[in-house]
């Protein structure tokens, strides 16, 4: 009985290692005019490791980002790329460096402020945490990750 | 819709004037586009507001002007239009919402810009902020790294971004130097790799400038400057690369310039900026022409690379580069031949890579380069040999991880003197893995070359093979120190071994 206590503690600590790491947990946000509905998740690893730098409509990709530092950035690089920050930085500096096209990207304080930004960017993409959107979620569309919206069983981001 | 344009361009007309005259808006720290700042600040939810509040205020004031338009003249409007449209295309907007960015001087940038309280064609608010909005990304490129410096004249024109690479070794014993490692041609060329000297020295190590701008959306530059040492004690400056670069989509893309060839991982990986790699040194196969090294790792000419359409799951890319090979005379000063070609023969190399998206951090690809040298044309020192036909294919299989990297290259060089039955083959190859505990990663690589010795075109002469074993620390975020043991067994000499310590970093 104790040997199945331990396995179910170690299963419900593994548990929790994917659970939200931000409250309401991830959404992916877009402007209401970009044609994108959803990604998956290689598609949203690209976006933001910037190997694709256009949505099918032309226009240029930008991350809005928090600081990289901040949990929600950092809940979003170890769930979508399985990077730190520091290592995300030089990912991106070793990417540029090599020649490639370098990320396009804008550091915003907050998500809300994230969101009103991208409310109005054209191809801007942000990720935020899914109560942030509450006020403004009629300005943005919130896309789905492996044809999942946040909440829905089986969303790919914690 | 006509109606809309006078609006449209009188909101950005508006929204130029106020930014640039108005110190109140100037102070706002709405968007980071920096000029000649290091950092690029957040924008902040204070200051978004802010600009909307702006706009909702000058949004009012243009359907005042609206009014107005209607009892003027249609040649006023469409005076005023023909002067709207440099105000959309020079970003003076962007340089005034900088919160760091000077006060714009008139110039080319402000000159087409009709004065405040112009009368132009306008379009709804949304339309402008959205426009507004995407300048702002347009110029702001990867700001999300404090540590970019980022350099724009006032006046306008593309941003330069600069960054720079050192690094300062302590070297004992005669295989320890990670530039010249291990050989030691003292600048001579024809000494080819004589005996090193085991030796106990502070060195200096690459002072690297790496420079990239974007001068349209499709069009960049980048360049790379670097200062190096020799065993001469003389630091010599070498432009490394200049790359101007046409990206047409992701597909497509042509780069003019110097470059590094595409051959293997590490060349295009690693080149420079000490920082980037893990071990201390380049393996030695991958040692620079001026030191020795046997492939050609630079090319002049141009390259042409992309993805190929449809293999998303894959990544396959392609590489396809044409360039003026290496000098024919193996003894040459330089053997890039940046201006003079030996030879009318041009160096082709075709390279493929796949980064499947099963995997995250693998990368597998190959290469196949090919060039005719010319060794009895050449401009000094001429051999009495006729044409060689060089032909180097490489291989190999990357991954790197949070914690884990392997790196596992091949590559065969093959110089094949015509008239004669059999090339003179070069095989080489590493195996380098690494473990990251913390700040701490340990490394292992294990190395082999052997360039024949009987090969008349290559300097590095006879095998080398053997371990070095290593420590890289990440104390900061742009600084690491590496302590690297190496073992070198040597056909030409007896085995030597060397303790580099060496801090590199990115400024």
């Amino acid at each position: 009985m104790k040997n199945i206590r331990a396995v179910l503690f170690i299963f419900a600590a593994c548990a929790g290692l994917h659970a939200q790491c931000v409250p309401g947990g991830l959404a992916v946000v877009v402007p209401r005019n970009n044609p994108t509905d959803g990604l998956s998740m290689a598609q949203l690893r690209k976006l933001v490791l910037g190997d694709v730098h256009t949505w099918p409509d032309k226009s240029n990709v930008t991350l809005v980002a928090t600081d990289p530092d901040s949990p929600v950035f950092k809940c979003l690089l170890s769930a979508v790329v399985r990077m730190s920050s520091q290592e995300y930085r030089k990912y991106i500096m070793s990417a540029e460096f090599r020649g490639d096209e370098p990320l396009r990207a804008k550091t915003v304080d907050s998500s809300p402020t994230a969101v009103k930004v991208v409310s109005g960017f054209t191809g801007a993409i942000t990720v935020v945490e899914a109560n942030s959107l509450a006020a403004l979620a009629g300005s943005v569309k919130v896309l789905s990750i492996n044809g999942k919206k946040p909440g829905e069983a089986g969303y790919p981001l914690p | 819709m006509k109606r809309h344009r006078p609006a449209f361009s009188a909101i950005t007309l508006c929204l130029a004037t106020i930014l640039v005259y108005g110190p109140a808006t100037a102070q706002q720290p709405v968007t980071g586009a920096p000029s000649n700042n290091v950092a690029d600040p957040p924008i902040t939810q204070s200051s978004v507001d802010a600009l909307l509040r702006q706009l909702a205020a000058h949004e009012a004031r243009i359907k005042e002007l609206e009014e107005k338009l209607r009892q003027q003249t249609p040649a006023t409007s469409s005076s005023a239009a023909a002067t709207a449209a440099p105000v959309q295309s020079t970003g003076v907007t962007l340089a005034a919402i900088s919160p760091s960015a000077p006060e714009p001087s008139p110039g080319p940038s402000t000159a087409g810009a009709p004065a405040p309280g112009s009368v132009v064609p306008a379009a709804d608010s949304s339309a402008a902020m959205a426009m507004t909005a995407t300048n702002m990304a347009a110029t702001s490129m990867d700001a999300s790294d404090p540590h970019d410096h980022m350099i724009s004249m006032g006046s306008g024109g593309p941003t330069l971004k600069i960054r720079g690479f050192f690094d300062f070794n302590y070297g004992v014993g005669s295989v320890a130097n990670p530039l010249i490692y291990p050989v030691n041609d003292g600048a001579c060329g024809t000494c080819g790799n004589p005996t090193t000297p085991a030796h106990n020295a502070f060195q200096a190590g690459e002072f690297d400038l790496f420079m990239s701008s974007k001068l349209s959306e499709h069009l960049s530059f980048l360049g790379e400057i670097v200062l190096g040492p020799s065993d001469t004690n003389l630091f010599g400056l070498d432009i490394e690369r200049y790359q101007l670069t046409y990206k047409a989509n992701k597909h497509f893309s042509a780069s003019l310039g110097r470059f590094h060839t595409s051959i293997g991982y590490y060349n295009t990986a690693y080149h420079h900026g000490n920082w980037f790699s893990t071990a201390e040194g380049r393996p030695i196969m991958y040692l620079f022409e001026d030191s020795g090294g046997v492939l050609p790792v630079h090319m002049v000419g141009i390259s042409f690379s992309g993805e190929v359409p449809h293999t998303d799951a894959l990544g396959l890319h392609w590489i396809a580069e044409i360039g003026n090979g290496l000098t024919s005379n193996s003894n040459a000063a330089e053997s890039v031949q940046n201006f003079y070609s030996d030879r009318n023969y041009k160096a082709t190399n075709l390279a493929f890579y796949v980064k499947p998206q099963f995997l995250q951090g693998l990368q597998m690809g190959g290469s196949w380069y090919h060039d005719g040298l010319n060794p009895s044309q050449a401009a000094s020192d001429p051999l009495p040999i006729a044409e060689v036909r060089q032909n180097i294919e490489s291989a190999y299989i990357v991954f790197f991880s949070s914690n884990w990297e392997f790196m596992n290259e091949g590559v065969m060089e093959s110089n094949h003197v015509m008239g004669t039955a059999q090339p003179f083959r070069s095989p080489m190859a590493y195996a380098q893995v690494a473990r990251k505990f913390g700040v701490y990663k340990p490394y292992l690589r294990y190395q082999y070359v052997r360039d024949n010795m009987n090969d008349p075109l290559n300097l590095l002469k006879g095998t080398f093979y053997g371990p070095s074993v290593g420590m890289r620390v990440d104390m900061f975020e742009y600084a690491a120190f590496k302590l690297q043991f190496n073992h070198l067994y040597q056909s030409s000499q007896l085995a030597g071994n060397g303790l580099d310590a060496q801090i590199a970093f990115t400024f």
